[in-house]
């Protein structure tokens, strides 16, 4: 839960962020969420990569035409 | 927290946003580039794409209308004209700022801001060439014309105005994959971009390697390897017509035998040159001719071929002119296409205007420099280039006055274009130079309603000369072989001239009223295709050696021959693939060739030259095997006179050898000098046949043979990124054939207008209105260009505005 909850939340934020920051605001919008939501070392780390990983991974997969 | 962890994480993490968004490490900041919401993927432009806006500007006057169509021409409809052009340079901007800034920076000498200390030499050579100094002389006469210089005013400020919408993520893609920012457009950017349309066109010259050709060569044999009168020409104007009489007489220096036509070698090689094939096809039927009974003008300007391309279609409508045709991204106005009286095109005049004088300096200071028998005073031009993440060079040319006109000394003891030391001082007289004002022209134009209209217009065309075809509804049909043109004797130009008196400067312009044209002639058509304005034998001026043949001799024989003439058929000619130069050449081959003496796969491939209709189209076998057996027939029989030749130097121009031959079977160079016996045409022909075999097998082996696979003819993007080109087309023509498709050159815009009282207007170029690479407008015109096919033109009028062609509407209001 905590795992699904903190993978939205980094989504959501860095793509807020990114609205009107530079491009690495994504790794102070994922700092924020691991500050907030504590979770093991391995599972904070695969919430942020597996988060930014579909965000910015998106574009690309849309596009196997 | 734990410390220790936290630390080395946010160290890491610090690294690779620093490598990512710079290009410490990686070439470009990948960061930035794939950042979804700031990078590349921004520029992906949807299919669907919206280009519906509704814009205000209080540096309009009035409104303007813009409809897009669904080849995303843009139809301008504005209540004052010079707001058209603020919408015009909006639209540029819009669809093709990268292009238009990267045109300009590489014409200022800018190029090393870009790309780093790679573009020095370049942007040297530009600068000394005097480009930038060219463009501020333009824009001083530009402002001198209160009409042009509100129509450039207005085009200036629609571009930067759309420069200003810009954000880093709407950025095009071209400036994030290089990491940098545009700049504010200028007049002065303005007048840049059209002095590069006159180095492109009206700047090329051999003048270093032909000195070095006279040095080695004997005066006979140099006469032979690059004559002067060519046999096949079929000038512009037909020969017999006559001429107005010569009114100055340019006179031949006393000491010419002794210093000039005899030289010693030299060591300065421009290190870039236009493309020597810069040229283009045009010509206009006359109602006779015609099956409508109106006139039929047609034009295909053959350049580069780059995606984006140099072309924007567009049309301009005002209450004074409604104007259909292709425009440079860069300048106001179009170029070439109709409005509703007329049409009008261009040809390359292609005549020498540049020269080098061999300047004599008191010491290395450069200080003084002898003119006349007195010591006179250099000024100095100090240009600063920027490089890329290095310091700036700072480079001091010499200017020197030639008669009039203050012309920088290009190659000095610390620039030679190549890579020798260089001891000599030369100073480039380029016509260029002289101040000019190239944008009227093209307003006339576009306002242009008769003759004379046209008449009074092209006489404002100095530099680039060109050969401008005009046709109007009411039947006219007209061609001018226009420029100020320098009156030269017979040779001057062809070397390095003395430069320290004024005996070899230009001794005035060829006198307006003498250009040759011609008028709704007897022949019911008139043509241009980059040959001889007129005969060479009995015109009073020099000509200089190196024209096109065989455009020309094709189009007008084929013209001469046909009635009933009709928009299709003129397609037709304009895509045909008859090579004139192999038509000529393919009867002495086959007489000449020693069967004996080829292998079995030469037998082969000798067979297919046999049945060769000398076409060059899609398919052919026979194409390809004629190329490349000529180009080893050239080297067999030059090969050897140029053996112990000195390096910069230049081999005898396209034409002449089948010209030689034709005139003489036994051509002196057929012989090899390097052998006691004396070898004839049929020697070489079977020598060089051999030796192409090999090339021909490997060719073969990998399904290249055909022509189309072996010229493999792309459109490239302009920093040659192959993902964002187009490669391997199929597409047949070549150099000597109307369609004068090579590899990277060829028919950049053509163009059929039948003017009946409803004009049919059809054209295409190889490219796309829009220039990001993302979008579905970027090269969606190649295919249709490829394939020989054109698209109707539309001239909008105020009642279509909900045709279905319409693809969106931008207003612009004050």
């Amino acid at each position: 839960m905590k795992f699904f909850i903190s993978f939205i939340l980094t989504i959501l934020l860095s793509f807020a962020f990114c609205l009107f920051l530079p491009w690495w605001s994504i790794a102070v919008a994922s700092f924020i969420v691991a500050v907030l939501i504590p979770q093991k070392p391995l599972s904070s780390f695969l919430t942020a990569f597996g988060a930014l990983f579909l965000l910015w991974g998106r574009p690309e997969f849309l596009d196997q035409q | 927290m734990r410390i220790v962890p936290f630390i080395a994480a946010a160290a890491v993490t610090s690294g690779l946003i620093i490598v990512l968004n710079s290009k410490l490490i990686l070439t470009a900041p990948l960061g930035k580039l794939v950042s979804p919401q700031h990078g590349i993927w921004q520029n992906a432009e949807p299919a669907s794409e919206d280009f519906t806006a509704d814009l205000k500007f209080p540096q309009l006057n009035g409104k303007v209308d813009v409809y897009l169509d669904d080849r995303l021409v843009p139809h301008i409809f504005a209540e004052q004209e010079n707001d058209a052009y603020f919408v015009q340079g909006f639209l540029h901007a819009k669809f093709r700022l990268w292009q238009m800034e990267l045109q300009t920076f590489a014409a200022g000498g800018r190029a090393s801001e870009i790309l780093g200390e790679k573009g020095l030499v370049h942007d040297r050579e530009f600068r000394r060439l005097g480009m930038v100094y060219a463009a501020e002389i333009a824009l001083a006469e530009m402002k001198k014309d209160p009409v042009i210089l509100a129509q450039c005013d207005a085009y200036t400020a629609g571009v930067n105005a759309f420069i200003e919408t810009l954000t880093e993520s709407s950025l095009p893609l071209e400036y994030k994959l290089i990491g940098y920012k545009p700049e504010k457009w200028s007049n002065l950017k303005t007048s840049l971009f059209l002095k590069y349309m006159s180095y492109d066109l009206a700047s090329h010259d051999d003048d270093f390697e032909l000195t070095n050709a006279r040095s080695y060569f004997s005066a006979a044999d140099f006469s032979l390897l690059f004559p002067d009168i060519q046999d096949s020409l079929d000038p512009i104007i037909p020969k017999g017509t006559i001429l107005k009489d010569q009114k100055l007489v340019p006179v031949l220096p006393a000491t010419a035998d002794s210093v000039y036509f005899k030289q010693d070698e030299v060591v300065v090689m421009e290190n870039s040159k236009p493309d020597r094939n810069n040229g283009s096809n045009n010509w206009a039927v006359s109602g006779a001719k015609t099956r409508s009974g109106a006139p039929i003008l047609c034009n295909d300007p053959h350049l580069g071929l780059n995606l984006p391309s140099l072309w924007y279609e567009i049309q301009i409508s005002t209450p004074a002119f409604n104007a259909y045709g292709v425009s440079f991204p860069g300048a106001p106005g179009v170029i070439i296409g109709y409005n509703d009286s007329c049409a009008f095109g261009f040809t390359n005049g292609g005549r020498d205007v540049r020269d080098y004088y061999e300047i004599i300096f008191k010491d290395d200071t450069r200080q003084e420099y002898s003119f006349n028998g007195n010591w006179k005073k250099t000024r100095f031009r100090v240009d600063t280039i920027k490089i890329k993440d290095k310091n700036d060079f700072i480079d001091s040319v010499a200017y020197v006055q030639l008669g009039n006109n203050w012309c920088p000394v290009m190659y000095d003891k610390s620039f030679s274009g190549g890579r020798n030391t260089n001891n000599k001082y030369y100073a480039v007289r380029w016509k260029a130079h002289d101040a000019s004002n190239e944008i009227k022209i093209f307003n006339m134009l576009n306002h242009a309603k008769n003759y004379a209209d046209y008449s009074a217009a092209v006489t404002f065309l100095q530099t680039p000369g060109q050969n401008c075809v005009f046709a109007t509804k009411s039947g006219d049909i007209a061609l001018r072989t226009q420029g100020d043109w320098p009156a030269k004797w017979k040779g001057q130009g062809d070397f390095i001239m003395p430069g320290y008196d004024t005996s070899y400067l230009w001794q005035g312009m060829v006198p307006q009223d003498e250009v040759p044209y011609q008028y709704n002639p007897e022949r019911g058509f008139v043509s241009s295709a980059n040959q001889k304005p007129a005969d060479d034998v009995t015109y009073p001026y020099y000509l200089g050696r190196n024209y096109p043949l065989y455009r020309g001799y094709t189009i007008n024989k084929r013209l001469n021959a046909m009635t009933g003439i009709t928009a299709q058929d003129m397609m037709t000619l304009q895509t045909d693939n008859f090579d004139a130069a192999a038509g000529m050449a393919k009867p002495f081959i086959l007489a000449n060739m020693n069967e004996q003496a080829l292998n079995a796969a030469g037998k082969k491939y000798f067979d297919m030259l046999k049945g060769w209709d000398c076409r060059n189209d899609i398919g052919s076998k026979g194409a390809t095997v004629f190329n490349l057996f000529w180009n080893k027939f050239e080297a067999q029989v030059y090969d050897d006179e140029y053996a112990s030749a000195p390096k910069i130097i230049l081999r005898p121009y396209f034409g002449t050898l089948i010209e030689g031959i034709l005139k003489d079977s036994a051509y002196k160079f057929l012989d090899d000098i390097a052998t006691p016996q004396k070898e004839t045409l049929a020697d070489n022909i079977t020598a060089a046949f051999n030796k192409s075999i090999a090339e021909m097998e490997k060719l073969e082996a990998v399904g290249k043979l055909e022509w189309e696979k072996y010229k493999g003819t792309r459109i490239s993007h302009l920093a040659k990124l192959d993902p964002l080109s187009r490669l391997d087309l199929p597409i047949g023509g070549g150099a000597q054939a109307i369609n004068a498709t090579k590899t990277v050159h060829g028919p950049s815009w053509r163009m059929v207008i039948s003017l009946a009282a409803s004009t049919e207007a059809y054209g295409v170029y190889p490219g796309g209105q829009s220039g990001n690479p993302g979008s579905k407008y970027y090269d969606n015109f190649v295919d249709q260009w490829a394939a020989g096919k054109y698209y109707p033109l539309w001239m909008m009028t105020h009642e279509e505005t909900g045709d279905k062609r319409v693809l969106a509407k931008m207003s612009f209001n004050k």
